[in-house]
């Protein structure tokens, strides 16, 4: 898997680092940063105190979207303790601020030729599945005309 | 009691005085074109249809954790290429876009796409309407957007046991999407439409444009609505797989809504299938909740750059928009114009040269090695004789194994009044059915030969006279048109291959009237 990682580089940026071989030290900066060095916690608003509600109908779409089921009480205390933690930046005043996507903005998107040199490894793929069928993975009825 | 009755009939006139609205339909399409590349979107897997199951999938698109998305140049060039020719503002910064559903055929629960930032906005499409029995008029819908995505698997419905088996070759093929706006009215706006797309993607190289394979899908949103009235609920009709299905699905799904509308039903917003073989719409299973797809940034993938400086060149990782505006190529609706300037042909003629490429190929080639033989003969050949044999056996003039040597040979022996049109007529269905014999080689061994020799024209004249006796004279006693009679006679007797000319200059010498 490290190896595709390598292989798999996305932009410039990220394959002009050198791979060093000894032991990196994450606390030294090589390069100068604007990145603040210290968490700023203070500028989060505290709202551990907030309640948070969910009406049986929110928690039925999230199981649906998110295919996960929610009917234990450990679950839905994890669900809202979430939400509660995510719940920080939207409280944080925004206007005017030019939303960042990426830190990569500024560099160009590697492009690659367009050759073949991945595929033909049906065996490999088709190990990971449960069921398969004839050289198919095998699922669950999709979506089909409502009259069949 | 009596009161109410007065006045419910004292508003009746009133009621009718209001005019009756017309209904309106409105049409919008959203086309996903294959990009013609060797590698996919992503990854580095083939794309060729009809590879064996799941052979030609990367880790990547089986969504194998650690893989990394890496854009394909080509699908990027071709993106540009295909905005530039629909006229559209490629733009400087777009970027990529997870849209999330669950299912069988789409691995990662998400698909690449771009929904903030298109490739390309605000382009345009003029295109010729052809309505059988109708005037060719010419239309203009604008594209809104053309944005890069990946596909999704292929699923096969198994419904006796209820499963679905996925194959993942399609996941991750290069898609262009062209969402046009709600711009046409009926459903042979939207297949002129799509056939002039198809034309221009061929042109450019960009798709092949192969319906039946997939390569081109057409998705149509169609709503009703009172004149002045705001547009109605549109229904999304998918699944519609030849150019002769988008206008029949259209009208179809037009007439659908306004029969629901004069039932006193509602129309709502769901996806409906089209049906192919039972020519209807059929509503499907999904969309019963108005999906959430939770459109989130890539985060494996920074915004994608191109160079929009006039003259600039194209480097490693950054593609210039000027260097591929000089690869388009002339356009059809370019070709038409030269072709009504250069060959004063009429529009109405070099519309049907162009839709069909491969008339086009002949028309030229033809021109260019047989000069002798003048345009008018050549095109009326090609579409009133070549073209009308293709649609009456409904078979794709591409499909005609006949080749622009084979008519030139044919238009060759016209001209040099060697056979007459029957006997080329005949030359197309028999070149059709022997198709490894040569024209010459037709012409001998069926005898086609044009009969040119005087005596014998003027013996099978002589024939015809006796055998027409009411119309020798007719036409003796003045009228002109007895003569058809006479010359289709002759041309019976000839098996079809007397040189209709000689025969009626002929059959003039021998009725005149003996000088007194």
């Amino acid at each position: 898997m490290l190896r595709l990682l390598n292989k798999r580089f996305y932009c410039k940026f990220a394959t002009k680092t050198k791979v060093r071989p000894e032991k990196l030290n994450f606390k030294q900066l090589t390069h100068p940063t604007k990145v603040p060095q210290t968490p700023v916690k203070a500028a989060f608003p505290n709202t551990s105190a907030n309640e948070i509600e969910l009406d049986p109908k929110s928690i039925q779409l999230l199981e649906r979207l998110a295919l996960v089921d929610l009917d234990s009480e450990r679950a839905l205390e994890t669900l809202k303790s979430s939400i509660q933690f995510a719940d920080k930046i939207t409280h944080i005043q925004t206007d005017n601020v030019r939303p960042l996507y990426t830190v990569l903005e500024q560099q160009q998107l590697q492009l690659r030729n367009d050759l073949v040199t991945e595929g033909d490894c049906r065996g490999k793929v088709l190990s990971n599945a449960k069921v398969t069928d004839e050289d198919y993975f095998v699922s669950p009825p999709g979506n089909i005309p409502l009259e069949q | 009691m009596h009161y109410s009755i007065i006045r419910r009939l004292s508003t009746q006139p009133k009621l009718a005085n209001i005019p009756k609205r017309k209904w309106k339909s409105v049409v919008g399409l959203e086309v996903h074109a294959q990009i013609a590349s060797a590698s996919k979107l992503f990854s580095g897997s083939g794309t060729s249809f009809g590879a064996p199951l799941n052979s030609s999938v990367a880790y990547f698109d089986a969504s194998i954790p650690g893989t990394l998305p890496v854009v394909n140049r080509k699908c990027v060039e071709s993106g540009i290429k295909t905005a530039l020719a629909l006229g559209c503002r490629v733009n400087e910064v777009s970027m990529f876009d997870r849209k999330h559903y669950f299912y069988a055929d789409l691995p990662n629960g998400y698909q690449i796409t771009q929904q903030r930032a298109a490739l390309a906005n605000n382009g345009i499409m003029t295109f010729p309407v052809i309505t059988p029995g109708k005037k060719v008029y010419y239309k203009t819908a604008k594209l809104l957007q053309l944005q890069l995505e990946q596909d999704s698997g292929k699923s096969l419905h198994d419904d006796q046991l209820k499963r679905s088996l996925v194959d993942l070759n399609r996941a991750g093929l290069p898609l262009m999407e062209l969402v046009f706006a709600p711009d046409l009215e009926t459903g042979e706006e939207a297949a002129s439409l799509v056939k002039e797309l198809i034309l221009i993607l061929r042109r450019l190289q960009t798709c092949s444009c192969k319906m039946e394979e997939g390569a081109l899908r057409v998705d149509a949103n169609i709503s009703i609505n009172q004149e002045g009235d705001p547009m109605g609920v549109r229904t999304e009709v998918k699944n519609i797989g030849s150019v002769r299905s988008i206008s029949q699905a259209i009208t179809y799904e037009i007439n659908r809504q306004l029969e629901t509308v004069a039932e006193g039903g509602v129309i709502t917003n769901e996806t409906r299938s089209w049906d192919a073989e039972n020519r209807r719409t059929v509503a499907m299973r999904d969309k019963e909740v108005l999906q959430d797809y939770r459109f989130m940034p890539e985060p494996n993938l920074p915004p994608l750059h191109v160079n929009l400086k006039p003259g600039s060149k194209s480097t490693e990782d950054l593609v210039s928009v000027a260097a591929l505006s000089i690869e388009i190529p002339e356009l059809p609706e370019d070709t038409r114009q030269r072709l009504v300037a250069q060959y004063s042909l009429k529009p109405e003629t070099a519309i049907i040269l162009v839709n069909e490429p491969i008339l086009l190929d002949h028309f030229l080639s033809i021109n260019r090695s047989l000069s002798e033989v003048p345009t008018k003969v050549v095109y009326n050949f090609l579409i009133n004789d070549f073209l009308t044999y293709c649609n009456k056996l409904n078979l794709n003039v591409e499909d005609c194994s006949i080749n622009a040597e084979d008519i030139r040979d044919i238009l060759k022996n016209l001209h040099g009044e060697n056979i007459n049109l029957q006997a080329a007529r005949q030359l197309i269905e028999l070149l059709h059915n022997n198709p490894t014999i040569k024209v010459q080689e037709l012409i001998d061994l069926h005898n086609l030969q044009q009969i040119c020799n005087l005596e014998q024209i003027e013996a099978l004249c002589q024939q015809a006279i006796t055998n027409q006796p009411k119309a020798v004279q007719q036409y003796q006693k003045g009228k002109s048109k007895a003569l058809f009679a006479i010359v289709g006679e002759v041309a019976k007797l000839s098996a079809q291959k007397a040189n209709m000319k000689i025969v009626v200059e002929c059959l003039e010498k021998l009725l005149k009237p003996p000088k007194k």
